[in-house]
């Protein structure tokens, strides 16, 4: 049974890999992951949310007499540097002048920490966890959109009738469904993380204050964030697959998901202001799966959907029990769902 | 060849709703024949063939393939089938979708595909992609889908649908030489003629019901139809209707259609003779299965309107 399941498993994902979907949606995520690092390399280089400063000193003489004027950007006060400006001014305007540069270089304080924050990000690995961080609400669409449309064309091209007959078994063919379906998540997490890491590697080589492969987390890291997407995927992928076996349509299984994507994000944030339903909120999907990959790395913080800011953040162990369970339920209906049902021919679409 | 029924169902049913799509049918299909499944359209024929194979759930009954009852999934794999207009993967090429069929059914080899892609005709058109098919070339990879894996007991729906007359007689051929490998063919066609050229037996469906099975020489033994012209076609309808030994007598254009055993055919034009009507023209000959299906289909609306 086991060799079986494998056996289909591999073939599933022989199919998947020849579909041109897949390869558009990593396509999706490989542009995505680049922009989010590049983009961070450019706001360090170019400092374009640098504060401005600018400084006059009036003659001590002659109030109307201004004798100093200039304008600054934290890099020009970064460290201990002095701007060259200062260094000619006469000697009794040097102690305001000096004071001026020492009062902006703390108000500086603030963007500093931004700017090592996105000079730390485009170091390797937190280059990979960044990418992973920004786009994980991007990369729960794809998977899904992956699901339905993996089972549902199963469906519009009536290829389902053609497998079963060949005694394939339905619950092992959508259990190898659904593994390749993760296998194929887990490569394509795999090449984004390996694109980014020649991109941390070529902005190393084109000018940075730190090592390129020396950023502040583990390793380790990148493997724990991996599985906790993988792990947080699979209820939502298995939303999908619900909703497709239901309608037997890939376009009804995507919308599903993102209706509720929507809702999640929309309506539930107002609610709660409500306490009853901040209760309940730590048994919804998204904030379960934004604390358990916050968990994982925590530096830059998206939350899947909008919980709002009153949100409650359920603990570690509670995210993996609540998601576990929607995973059992909503995969334990598709299978029992998708065994019972009659298989006819080709759907459309 | 042993006796063993490859198929057989008992009291097999299926309800949509309201709609009885097949009826308490139970029938027998023994190992090595070539088994016509015949029927009007929504006769219960194609859904039949889906809950035999696992794709509809019956409502009540039962059925065995090779004699299993409870293991229907290894059954399967002992089956190679194709129901209504064969479903490929699109984006594959005929040839990459039959590996990926055996590959799943975890036998065969690279030799395999080449001999049933020629079998079917489709060498040369084997590494295009499906969707650039057309009909007859999509029903082609369909069969040598069903062959995949030399499977015992083959169920082919329709397998002439969308093929021009050539296709249509390598197919028949294709059938015929398949019923003569040991192997069970289980044929459901509207192309009558072509079913009583390569079936051995048939079941006959009518609104989901058995109404008729047996070999095609047994249906249609003591059926033979005699076709007549004479001098007054009415008078001699009046006359060959009142015989008691003849089964059914009709005006189709100048031409009467007598249905009559055989050997008795010589007897219409003396009994013509003595009313005084002369036969101009006569051809005698046994009932095809068409006009045997049609009539006994006819026959099975009319009662139910009744």
């Amino acid at each position: 049974m086991i060799v079986h399941i494998l056996r289909l498993t591999v073939w599933e994902w022989h199919k998947l890999r020849r579909r041109l979907l897949p390869w558009i949606l990593l396509g999706i995520v490989v542009i995505l992951m680049q922009v989010a690092v590049w983009g961070a390399y450019a706001v360090y280089r170019t400092e374009p949310f640098s504060p401005q400063h600018s400084t006059s000193i009036q003659s001590q003489t002659d109030e109307d007499e201004t004798v100093f004027e200039a304008s600054w950007r934290c890099k020009d006060v970064r460290g201990e540097r002095i701007p060259p400006e200062v260094e000619n001014v006469a000697e009794e305007y040097r102690e305001r002048a000096l004071a001026s540069v020492q009062e902006f270089r703390e108000s500086c304080t603030g963007y500093e920490e931004f700017r090592n924050f996105t000079s730390n990000a485009v170091l390797l690995p937190n280059s990979i966890l960044l990418g992973f961080d920004l786009l994980q609400g991007t990369l729960f669409i794809l998977v899904s959109i992956l699901g339905a449309a993996a089972l549902g064309s199963e469906y519009g091209w009536g290829t389902l009738r053609t497998v079963l007959t060949k005694g394939t078994g339905r619950w092992q063919f959508l259990t190898a469904k659904l593994v390749a379906l993760m296998f194929t998540a887990l490569v394509g997490l795999l090449i984004a993380a390996a694109t980014v890491a020649v991109s941390s590697i070529l902005i190393g080589i084109l000018g940075l204050e730190g090592e390129p492969l020396q950023g502040s987390a583990e390793w380790l890291d990148v493997p724990i964030k991996m599985g906790t997407l993988l792990y947080s995927f699979l209820p939502y992928a298995m939303l999908a697959l619900l909703v497709t076996t239901v309608t037997q349509s890939t376009a009804a299984g995507i919308t599903a998901f993102v209706v509720y994507y929507l809702i999640e994000a929309t309506l539930f944030p107002p609610l709660n202001s409500f306490e009853w339903f901040k209760r309940a909120s730590e048994y919804l999907l998204s904030p379960n799966a934004t604390a358990l990959l916050e968990s994982s790395y925590g530096e830059v913080s998206v939350t899947i959907g909008n919980n709002g800011g009153d949100a409650v953040q359920p603990d570690v162990l509670h995210a993996i029990l609540v998601l576990a369970a929607y995973t059992l339920v909503f995969g334990a209906a598709t299978f029992w769902l998708f065994q019972r049902r009659d298989i006819t021919g080709a759907k459309g679409g | 060849m042993d006796g063993n029924p490859v198929i057989q169902t008992e009291g097999l049913t299926k309800r949509f709703g309201k709609i009885v799509a097949v009826d308490n049918l139970s029938l027998t299909v023994p190992r090595g024949h070539v088994f016509g499944l015949l029927g009007p359209n929504g006769s219960g024929k194609t859904t039949t063939m889906g809950m035999l194979l696992g794709l509809t759930r019956p409502t009540a009954g039962s059925f065995r393939l090779f004699g299993s009852q409870s293991n229907h999934q290894d059954a399967l794999r002992r089956v190679g089938a194709i129901v209504e207009t064969p479903t490929f993967y699109p984006y594959l090429s005929g040839r990459q979708n039959l590996a990926y069929f055996q590959g799943i059914l975890g036998r065969g080899s690279a030799k395999e595909l080449d001999d049933l892609l020629e079998r079917v005709s489709l060498a040369d058109r084997g590494d295009d992609r499906f969707h650039t098919y057309s009909l007859g070339m999509k029903q082609r990879l369909g069969i040598a889908y069903a062959l995949l894996g030399d499977p015992e007991l083959l169920f082919l729906d329709e397998p002439a649908n969308g093929m021009d007359p050539a296709g249509m007689a390598e197919i028949r051929d294709l059938i015929r030489s398949l019923g003569t490998e040991d192997r069970t063919v289980f044929l459901s066609s509207h192309l009558l003629h072509e079913v009583e050229q390569v079936c051995d037996s048939v079941v006959i469906l009518s609104k989901g019901k058995l109404i008729a099975q047996g070999s095609v020489a047994d249906l249609l033994q003591g059926r033979g139809q005699t076709r007549l012209r004479t001098t007054d076609n009415a008078q001699a309808l009046t006359v060959l209707s009142a015989l008691d030994w003849v089964e059914k007598a009709t005006l189709e254009g100048e031409t009467l259609v007598v249905t009559a055993p055989p050997e008795r055919a010589a007897e219409l034009s003396t009994v013509l003779g003595r009313a005084d009507i002369y036969v101009t023209e006569m051809t005698s000959g046994a009932e095809s299965l068409e006009s045997y299906f049609l009539e006994i289909t006819a026959a099975e609306e009319e009662g139910e309107a009744k």
